[in-house]
């Protein structure tokens, strides 16, 4: 099994990293020939919140060398923390402090009989000489039979496809709303309206957003098989609003990857779930998209 | 005592306090008619922080009236004040907002308690702050201020194996920056001083919580980033934690100033000194033991310490787990169940001092105590750890002894790894 890559992308793996480190504890990252996918699919996540996500390993990194026995692909569970704070020293923050990063090489190393995701940085300090840094992440690898059984949740087709607003215009809202319910129903329609809404004993609260923009399309992903039906569409009310209802600190949690995303697309299926569509760079490149799929929660009324 | 500082000596005094903070809660304070002293410990005794202010440092200064009480310890004979206050208290008054704006000069005054007026118990003093505002505003606070129980201070280093470094605090600071800083961890550092390049990484000794060893990070950089790098022997390897170091980086970075890094053995703890204009502050901070790293080998007593000005006696202690140390009757009594430090350090001060060897009875990789266990013993700083059973009985059945009794007394004679007989220092 060897694994070796130079990251040419480091902020942008940094900023992937740090959308989803605060999901999940453990994530589980899937390094093949073509795609990285970063799996966060444990049960106990808030709210039930899944995120599943491929980039395109040549959007991130050069000179990326894989060699194992399950048709090169390497399957590795690690602490979201350990590596995004090995990533965080790559990327060095832009103070202007410290030094600049003249290379970055990650691999698959065995330390101390532990496996472990090296990251080796050669850099150059504060008065021009070379630095090195190295960080190791302990790893995990999965067997193969966990492999196997990594599968992404199977939704019905969404009724409605929705470009959301600005990730971060949408974060302080949610954050104000989060310690006041629990739960929180997303609304779309086919007319560009989004609207988010809670109720509860003593309050309520709803924020409507105009002119989004619709898709009819999801992102090409085999696992989301759609036939953009134009007329069947067109044959429903388009001002009617679907809605969904989520556990409003997990549907903060995704806001987390506002710093990642360049379009977001939200597809809602009528009280049964959600799934977001976070696109890392260009939406025609597809050079990687995080998929967020949020369960729809069940109330009694 | 008195002093007065301006606008612009008032920052770095500040700055000073802070860093105190983030090493120990409670401020000593030591004033001489030369100069004034504050220093903190950390509640496991091992990092210990000094500020020395020579009498220059302040627009005025002034120790020392008629009816202030002579401090019995100091070596001189001269006045000395001292007190304590938690730290929290000054610096929460200094590092008010209002504070760097508006304020012209601040008066420092320790008024003591003289048994007559308000204060029921005559010997507690008050320490008063008086911030001199802009438009003639004049705050003023009154912090009650404790007597000081036991001065704990470090002795001086040996020099003869010492290493000396000299480092830009920015230097250090990116180096250090490269290592996950978690709040609620205290992680320890390794640091590998070779021929021509200096090796930093995460340090986990067995003690240490699993948590952290998800990431280990390594660095390593040339020896010329350090402006003076005078190793005894390479290779050096000292292991510590990051906490009270990472304040000391941050104070000496706030006033641009070199750190300059002392350390003689590995189990021997560090020195860092930060000089500034008529300032003068010692950190030291106990080190832990690095499994196989390379011991120069040196004479027992090598490590025996004392400290010229301090009111401390002329005591000759060996190495021992703390920084500092003091004894006292209540933590004799827990003497029996502590064992093993992976801590080291050597300093002492207290009315008790009792001479130790090298490491004897017990191992550092001995499993006869629990960690916590062993730390209790350290803490005791009677040298426990160095004794036989008899000792032990010995020390715990006999009576204290007295400061002032104290001479110059040299072990050296009286103390090889051999030896193990428990040679009191006075007969009761």
């Amino acid at each position: 099994m060897r694994f070796r890559a130079t990251i040419e992308n480091v902020n942008t793996f940094f900023r992937i990293i740090q959308a989803i480190e605060k999901l999940q504890k453990k994530c589980i990252i899937k390094f093949s020939e073509e795609v990285m996918s970063i799996i966060c699919n444990s049960e106990t996540n808030d709210g039930g919140i899944q995120v599943w996500s491929q980039i395109k390993v040549d959007s991130l990194f050069t000179s990326y060398r894989i060699q194992s026995c399950a048709d090169n692909v390497i399957t590795m569970a690690l602490a979201s923390e350990a590596l995004l704070a090995a990533l965080r020293s790559a990327s060095q923050p832009p103070k202007g402090s410290a030094y600049e990063t003249e290379e970055i090489i990650m691999k698959l190393a065995k330390k101390n009989d532990h496996a472990v995701l090296t990251f080796e940085i050669i850099g150059m300090s504060r008065q021009g000489r070379k630095m090195r840094v190295a960080h190791d992440v302990k790893i995990e690898v999965l067997k193969p039979a966990d492999v196997a059984n990594l599968k992404e949740p199977m939704c019905p087709e969404p009724d409605v496809h929705i470009i959301l607003p600005p990730l971060q215009k949408i974060r302080p809202i949610v954050e104000r709303l989060r310690p006041m319910s629990d739960f929180l129903a997303v609304r779309a329609n086919n007319n560009g309206r989004l609207q988010l809404a809670i109720r509860t004993d003593s309050v309520s609260v709803d924020t409507e957003w105009r002119n989004c923009k619709n898709t009819n399309q999801a992102p090409s992903d085999s696992q989301n098989q759609r036939d953009p039906d134009a007329d069947e569409d067109a044959a429903r009310d388009p001002d009617q609003l679907f809605s969904v209802l989520v556990s409003t600190k997990s549907f903060f949690k995704f806001l987390n990857s506002h710093v990642v995303s360049t379009t977001t697309i939200a597809c809602i299926c009528q009280n049964h779930c959600m799934i977001l569509y976070v696109y890392v760079g260009d939406l025609a490149d597809a050079g990687g998209v995080l998929t967020f799929y949020i369960p729809g929660q069940l109330l009694d009324d | 005592m008195q002093a007065t500082l301006d606008a612009s000596a008032l920052k770095p005094f500040t700055k000073a306090l802070t860093c105190l903070s983030r090493y120990g809660e409670d401020l000593a304070i030591y004033a001489t008619p030369e100069s004034l002293s504050l220093s903190t410990t950390n509640s496991s005794k091992s990092a210990y922080c000094r500020f020395k202010y020579a009498r220059q440092f302040f627009s005025k200064y002034s120790v020392g009236t008629k009816d202030a009480w002579v401090d019995v310890d100091e070596d001189d004979d001269s006045q000395a004040v001292t007190g304590q206050l938690l730290t929290k208290s000054l610096l929460s008054i200094l590092r008010h907002k209002t504070v760097e704006k508006s304020v012209e000069r601040c008066e420092l005054s320790i008024v003591e308690g003289d048994g007559t007026g308000e204060d029921q118990d005559g010997l507690e003093s008050k320490l008063i702050v008086r911030l001199h505002c802009k438009h003639g505003v004049v705050k003023t606070h009154r912090l009650l201020l404790l007597t000081l129980t036991s001065f704990l201070a470090p002795g001086v280093p040996d020099s003869t194996n010492e290493s000396h470094l000299t480092v830009g605090p920015r230097t250090v600071k990116d180096m250090l920056e490269q290592f996950p800083a978690n709040a609620r961890s205290d992680p320890q550092l390794l640091w590998n001083f070779a021929e021509s390049e200096v090796q930093v990484k995460t340090f986990e000794s067995s003690l240490d919580a699993k948590g952290r060893s998800e990431l280990s990070t390594e660095l390593t950089i040339s020896v010329d980033e350090f402006d003076l790098y005078d190793v005894y022997s390479t290779p050096t390897t000292i292991a510590f934690h990051l906490r009270e170091f990472n304040a000391t980086i941050a104070f000496a970075e706030s006033m641009s100033l070199a750190l300059d890094l002392r350390f003689t053995d590995p189990a021997a703890p560090l020195f860092i000194d930060v000089e500034g204009d008529n300032a003068d502050t010692l950190f030291v901070i106990s080190t832990s033991q690095v499994p196989g790293a390379h011991v120069p080998s040196q004479a027992p007593s090598n490590n025996s310490k004392r400290r010229d000005r301090e009111e401390t006696p002329n005591a000759r202690i060996k190495k021992s787990a703390k920084v500092v140390q003091r004894a006292d009757a209540a933590t004799m009594a827990q003497v029996a169940r502590s064992h093993v430090a992976h801590a080291t350090a050597a300093f002492t001060v207290t009315p008790t001092v009792i001479p130790t060897r090298t490491r004897t009875l017990f191992l550092p990789a001995s499993s006869q105590m629990s960690a916590a266990d062993e730390q209790v013993l350290r803490e005791t700083g009677l040298g426990v750890e160095d004794m036989t059973a008899e000792e032990l009985t010995m020390m715990l059945e006999g009576e204290g002894e007295e400061l002032e009794e104290m001479e110059d007394v040299t072990f050296a004679a009286t103390q090889s790894s051999d030896d193990q007989k428990f040679q009191p220092l006075f007969e009761d």
